[in-house]
């Protein structure tokens, strides 16, 4: 990770922290908070809508496909800024995803961040997603011909 | 580093609208607006609440005296548009006093769609009564005079002359040290030959 | 004379009252939970979130739990309070063919890259009522696996677009940001992407007819479903204060591909057009039919004859929406004794008119 660019790296613990249960973030992240008092709200969690666009065909014209509930929360620690952004209505993720992405930008604290709550949400959602794919796989249809004879 | 704003943005905000249509309603009244936000130096918090009250991505801003610093804030707290010209422009933030665009050149709205028109928001220092055109039209019990400090009688005329095509039209705040007064489009000037209150 | 009439607030406080009874039903049984809304009727949960064009599962399964289960009324709730929320942005225009696929199949080509995956279908069911679930707590059994699929799956119309016998479909020069019709008028003509948008917000019931008057001969097309997927993706939000897209989180999504027959014009020559269906969560009835219509009102586009109202982009753009039907149609409920006495009156004299005539020997 450490070799990513600093906005790819940014960019993929965001990823693992939005994609992953607020649930299964809460308590890896809790023991990790620093002090309330010591965070400064730019922006207070709050829940508004990003238009969802598709594209025509998959491929063509942009087009409007609906709302979706957006949670979003700033916050800044000692003269860093983390920003959280989640689907969905649930302010306290978003609030958790801003914390830890300002606590993540701290060299200092990042390799146990990364060892106690990136990684192994990561694999939780590998995981999820490798079993989802191998039940999905099962229902695969496998053609065979029917052989009448040989000649 | 980028500071706060509305403290609590969903109420702030609405009182602020509230305050800003009871200022349309009642036309050259001033009203106090009941939540200030933090802001960056260059802009007025009267100001800043209007904006932030009024813009979102999909708002088109003109706005040439906003510093840097301001700009950036007034992005991560609306995600406001910039206008690419006065033309263009949904809202203007005009320092009145400073450098602007002609009023003729801004968007008056169409005879379908009256409502797609400019709204000037003009940061000032405060209001008089003294030397000030007398105004009248709905919302007025009484005509009633008052100015804006900076404001003459080429700014006054001006004016008139973008709102000749009711309901096409341009509509104004004016806002500064914690007040606010509203001039819609419906306003006039009245003849000074006739009595003003 | 106008007579303002008041009244009834002690009766609608009281049916107030009664409609949340009515809504718990028996209290000797367990109160549903949203998340067991969620888990459990997820058609109807997806089918709220579609219409009511509000993509959170927790707050259709609200709805849905406080309008008892009225799909249409849980649409109405959910429109309302989208009305509540600041709009943050446009999300990246959502990219299907990197979806991971729960299930993807062909109705033109049996052998496709990666397969006829069936997912989770009700298609090869009897459809005979399953007595065993009126009792709950049946037995979890463990899910078979297979070596997980390619990744992501290639869509089964580049096959055809690889011999240039479909036509491309490609963003128009500067790939221009949609017209939203959540904040502009619908107006006509109205372009394809407006026409999808308002499709996919549509009434699931209403397309689902207009399509199947397109199959009668209702609109002179000939369907194929060259693709149908449905699965995970990922939405991106561009933050401007990050310089970067975002990760929101998945979102389950179902895209139907449908391929019609097209003779050529002048311009163009012979070959396959296209009717488009996305829709969020698992709708694949909803986005055949909207692929279906879709392709009916590309009846002018195309120089068909336009004949049938599924072609017809004013008749079909104007009725899709539940919630105003819904609203116009159950207006009527509403207190008309004013203009009924109006008609009542206007009755009463056209009949003393007419009896005056009848006993006249002239």
């Amino acid at each position: 990770m450490t070799h990513l660019h600093p906005d790819a790296a940014r960019q993929h613990w965001l990823a693992i922290l939005a994609n992953s249960h607020v649930d299964a973030l809460a308590p890896r992240l809790v023991p990790h908070l620093p002090d309330e008092s010591r965070l400064h709200w730019l922006r207070q969690p709050h829940t508004g809508l990003a238009m969802v666009e598709g594209r025509i065909g998959g491929s063509g014209a942009r087009f409007n496909l609906g709302e979706v509930t957006v949670s979003r929360a700033s916050v800044t620690l000692d003269e860093r800024t983390g920003h959280g952004h989640v689907k969905g209505c649930d302010i306290e993720h978003a609030r958790l995803i801003a914390i830890a992405d300002v606590l993540l930008q701290d060299p200092e604290r990042y390799p146990t961040l990364q060892r106690e709550v990136i990684t192994p949400l990561e694999l939780a959602i590998q995981a999820r997603r490798e079993q989802q794919q191998r039940e999905t796989a099962a229902t695969k249809v496998e053609f065979f011909t029917m052989v009448r004879g040989e000649d | 580093m980028l500071s706060a704003a509305f403290s609590d943005p969903v109420h702030d905000s609405q009182q602020t609208f509230r305050a800003m249509l009871s200022a349309l309603a009642e036309p050259m009244i001033p009203g106090t607006l009941p939540r200030l936000p933090e802001a960056p130096a260059t802009l007025d918090p009267a100001c800043a609440a209007i904006l932030l009250t009024l813009l979102d991505q999909q708002v088109r801003l003109w706005a040439p005296d906003l510093t840097e610093e301001a700009q950036r804030w007034l992005q991560f707290h609306t995600a406001y548009t910039s206008a690419e010209s006065p033309e263009q422009a949904d809202i203007l933030w005009l320092v009145l006093g400073h450098e602007r665009p002609p009023l003729a050149r801004l968007k008056q709205g169409e005879l379908r769609f009256p409502d797609r028109s400019a709204t000037v928001v003009w940061q000032v220092e405060g209001f008089t009564e003294l030397g000030a055109p007398c105004f009248e039209g709905p919302g007025f019990q009484t005509p009633r005079r008052l100015q804006p400090l900076g404001a003459d009688a080429a700014f006054w005329h001006e004016w008139q002359q973008c709102n000749q095509h009711y309901p096409l039209g341009i509509d104004m705040f004016f806002a500064g040290n914690g007040q606010l007064v509203g001039l819609p489009r419906s306003s006039r000037l009245r003849e000074e030959s006739q009595a003003c209150m | 004379m106008y007579v303002a009439v008041k009244g009834g607030e002690t009766a609608i406080g009281h049916a107030a009252q009664l409609l949340a009874h009515a809504r718990r039903g028996d209290t000797a049984l367990a109160e549903l939970e949203c998340r067991q809304l969620a888990g459990q009727l997820r058609h109807a949960v997806h089918r709220v979130m579609q219409e009511g064009s509000l993509f959170d599962e927790t707050l259709a399964a609200l709805a849905l739990k406080q309008a008892a289960g009225d799909v249409v009324e849980a649409v109405f709730l959910l429109r309302a309070f989208r009305t509540t929320l600041p709009r943050l942005g446009s999300t990246r225009p959502i990219d299907t063919a990197a979806m991971r696929v729960r299930r993807r199949v062909s109705g033109t080509f049996k052998d496709i890259p990666g397969g006829q995956v069936l997912g989770p279908t009700a298609d090869y069911t009897q459809r005979l009522l399953d007595p065993q679930l009126l009792q709950c707590g049946a037995a979890h059994s463990e899910l078979p696996q297979a070596d997980p699929l390619p990744n992501p799956l290639p869509s089964v119309l580049d096959t055809l677009g690889a011999e240039g016998l479909i036509e491309a479909e490609l963003p128009p020069p500067g790939d221009p940001a949609p017209s939203d019709l959540t904040t502009q008028p619908l107006m006509f003509p109205a372009d394809r992407p407006t026409r999808l948008q308002n499709l996919a917000r549509g009434d699931e019931g209403f397309l689902l007819g207009l399509a199947y008057s397109t199959q009668r001969g209702y609109a002179e097309n000939h369907p194929f479903a060259g693709e149908i997927r449905m699965g995970e993706l990922e939405l991106f939000l561009e933050v401007p204060e990050l310089g970067f897209a975002v990760s929101l989180g998945e979102m389950t999504v179902t895209e139907c591909q449908m391929i019609n027959q097209f003779a050529g014009s002048a311009s163009e020559p012979p070959q396959f057009t296209r009717g488009y269906g996305l829709a969020v969560g698992e709708a694949e009835r909803k986005t055949m039919a909207m692929a279906l219509v879709d392709r009916a009102l590309r009846a002018q586009e195309l120089g068909e004859r336009i004949t049938a109202p599924a072609q017809q982009a004013e008749f079909v753009l104007y009725h899709t929406d539940n919630v105003e039907a819904s609203g116009f149609v159950q207006h009527l409920k509403l207190p008309h004794y004013v203009d009924f006495q109006a008609e009542l009156s206007l009755l009463r004299t056209l009949r003393q008119e007419h009896e005056t005539r009848q006993g006249d020997p002239a």
